[in-house]
């Protein structure tokens, strides 16, 4: 029972992770590498200015958001969409913009690498959520835990409603459907591209300053590792999907808890790197779109 | 001179095997092969020679070894992902890259586990890898030449219609994942045969990103551009020295700048750079207005 809460506390950070990434490559074609560093800056600027001032908890996770949001839409104004706009080609375009995105990441990496000594960091104790264990029998929860679990489904349900239902949500679609018609039925292509990266960027920022308040610490390449998680996720249930995120996230978290209790720790990551490679051998749209020959 | 050399040894040979790794990158990139599966072949190829020697194999015939294995697995994973494109091929490439660090993490007293291998006697020297970057070098440069090499070329800018004009897609394909796969495996020999030791780290996400990083710095078109990236990424450190801890900050601000300004590369950059000084000299055959306009397509085949 207490394994299968962990394993619902590592999916919903997963689901938060992955839902951006998956968001901003389904929908903008960018599969952008940057987003483990966004994810990792997210934490660390709300550490830096908890630092100095003693923040509430519950402003420092909305200022967390902000700081992802905004670091995604500066990736997203000086590097994505200059490349998209003078790069004909879309196979070529993707390439720039990936290699783009691992500058952009390595600039991140190593300015908090730099400020941090290459060490954990954390949230102090004045700014920290004060967690409280509460227990049902041989079962416990923490504080922090509930609103993580919690964050982490309705966040999935507002995002799921957001690209189903809203104006916002269907003109997305429209632009990744085909992004000319979509412009000629008086969609604007910038700023539904600023909105998406912004909304990934946060899910990005929540998910860090979670984590680390779930974990304690978290090092300047803890996204590194998170990044290639979320690449198997969303590879297994289908790019750009919602529902394939959460199946998606749901496998890796399962399948980690697996394999850390049946073999030694070294083998975990094998994990999610083998669901890659046989996902996009057996089915490589994933498993909740329908066939899209164009993408493969 | 022979100071310099002496000074700068181990940044020479880090220059070197850094060439032969980008040209792994790029002859599949200018195929439009979106493959990051170089560096794989790189840890299998460091692994292999180092297994081979450390028990006494003659280096030759590990060296041998290392290619049949290369060619082996390149022609199983090429197999394999034939029928990928795009993003899907990066993302398989680099699970199978990270897949074998795993492997290698996992290997007992046969890989050295997470410490790796170590204690490899350097057997090529700096002359043995500049051999090999030539011979790398010449093999690149027939796969651009000719029909063949424009057939690739064809294959990068559009392959439905590559296909149309009697181009075997999936055989060309295969040359080039096979030959980026023994480069990479020779860059993986050089670099043990420098620094006689190699660990699972060393063949991870990072160099991925450096490979790729180098390859398209200098631009993916021709196999001078591999070259040149190499060179800029072994020496930028070196150069920039003063801006100290935050090097990597600069590094990453000017592959952001080049691949939005310069997306050709450095040497595409260089080109265009070069004719323009040449249009501006020579008197302009005609009146202004009549004269083309070099689009991309021009300037890529040239």
């Amino acid at each position: 029972m207490q394994q299968v809460l962990n394993a619902l506390v590592l999916w919903s950070i997963y689901v938060l992770f992955a839902l951006g990434l998956s968001l901003a490559w389904g929908t903008l074609n960018v599969l952008n590498l940057a987003h483990g560093a966004t994810f990792m800056f997210g934490a660390f600027s709300v550490v830096l200015l908890s630092e100095h001032a003693d923040i509430p908890f519950g402003v420092l996770v909305p200022l967390a958001m902000v700081f992802g949001g905004l670091i995604s839409v500066l990736l997203d104004l000086l590097v994505f969409r200059p490349i998209r706009a003078r790069v004909g080609n879309s196979r070529e375009a993707e390439l720039l913009m990936l290699i783009g995105s691992v500058g952009a990441a390595s600039i991140m990496v190593t300015i908090a690498q730099q400020a941090t000594d290459d060490s954990p960091f954390g949230i102090p104790e004045g700014s920290a959520l004060r967690s409280a264990v509460y227990r049902f029998g041989g079962f416990s929860i923490s504080t922090i835990q509930i609103v993580i679990i919690v964050l982490g489904v309705a966040l999935a349900a507002l995002l799921g409603w957001w690209i189903r239902s809203s104006r916002y949500g269907r003109a997305l679609r429209a632009v990744a459907f085909d992004g000319e018609t979509a412009q000629l039925m008086g969609v604007n292509p910038g700023r539904l591209s600023t909105a998406t990266m912004f909304a990934a960027g946060a899910l990005a920022g929540l998910a860090s300053v979670l984590l680390i308040s779930h974990v304690g610490a978290l090092t300047p390449t803890s996204g590194d590792n998170l990044l290639l998680k979320a690449f198997a996720m969303i590879i297994l249930g289908g790019i750009g999907s919602i529902a394939g995120v959460l199946a998606g996230a749901a496998v890796v978290a399962v399948g980690e808890t697996l394999v850390l209790t049946f073999t030694s720790g070294t083998w975990v990551d094998a994990a999610s790197f083998a669901i890659i490679i046989a996902v996009i051998l057996i089915r490589p749209q994933g498993i909740f779109v329908a066939q899209k020959a164009d993408r493969v | 001179m022979s100071v310099w050399y002496e000074g700068n040894i181990v940044l020479i040979q880090t220059t070197l095997i850094y060439a032969l790794l980008s040209l792994s990158f790029q002859v599949v990139l200018r195929a439009g092969v979106f493959s990051l599966a170089s560096v794989g072949f790189y840890g299998l190829g460091a692994y292999t020679f180092a297994m081979l020697t450390l028990h006494g194999t003659n280096v030759w015939l590990a060296f041998l070894a290392v290619i049949v294995a290369a060619v082996v697995l390149g022609l199983l994973v090429g197999m394999l992902v034939n029928r990928l494109r795009g993003l899907y091929l990066a993302l398989f490439t680099v699970a199978f890259d990270l897949i074998l660090t795993v492997v290698a993490t996992n290997g007992g007293d046969l890989t050295g586990g997470p410490v790796g291998l170590f204690g490899v006697p350097p057997v090529l020297g700096t002359g043995g890898m500049a051999v090999l970057v030539v011979i790398a070098v010449l093999v690149v440069w027939q796969l651009e030449r000719h029909s063949l090499g424009r057939s690739f070329e064809a294959l990068r800018l559009n392959e439905d219609m590559a296909r149309s004009v009697g181009v075997e897609v999936g055989r060309r394909r295969m040359v080039v994942f096979c030959t980026s796969a023994v480069l990479g495996a020779c860059a993986g020999v050089a670099n043990i045969s420098a620094f006689t030791t190699i660990s699972p780290q060393t063949a991870g996400f990072p160099l991925v990103t450096t490979g790729l990083t180098m390859a398209v710095l200098g631009g993916i078109g021709r196999w001078q551009g591999a070259l040149i990236g190499a060179v800029i990424v072994a020496w930028l450190p070196e150069v920039l020295g003063d801006v100290g801890d935050y090097q990597a900050v600069v590094n990453g601000a000017i592959i952001i700048v080049l691949v939005v300004f310069a997306p050709d590369g450095v040497l595409g950059l260089a080109i265009r750079g070069w004719r323009r000084l040449r249009r501006r000299r020579e008197p302009e055959p005609g009146p202004p207005t009549s004269a083309p306009a070099p689009d991309q397509t021009v300037q890529e085949r040239v």
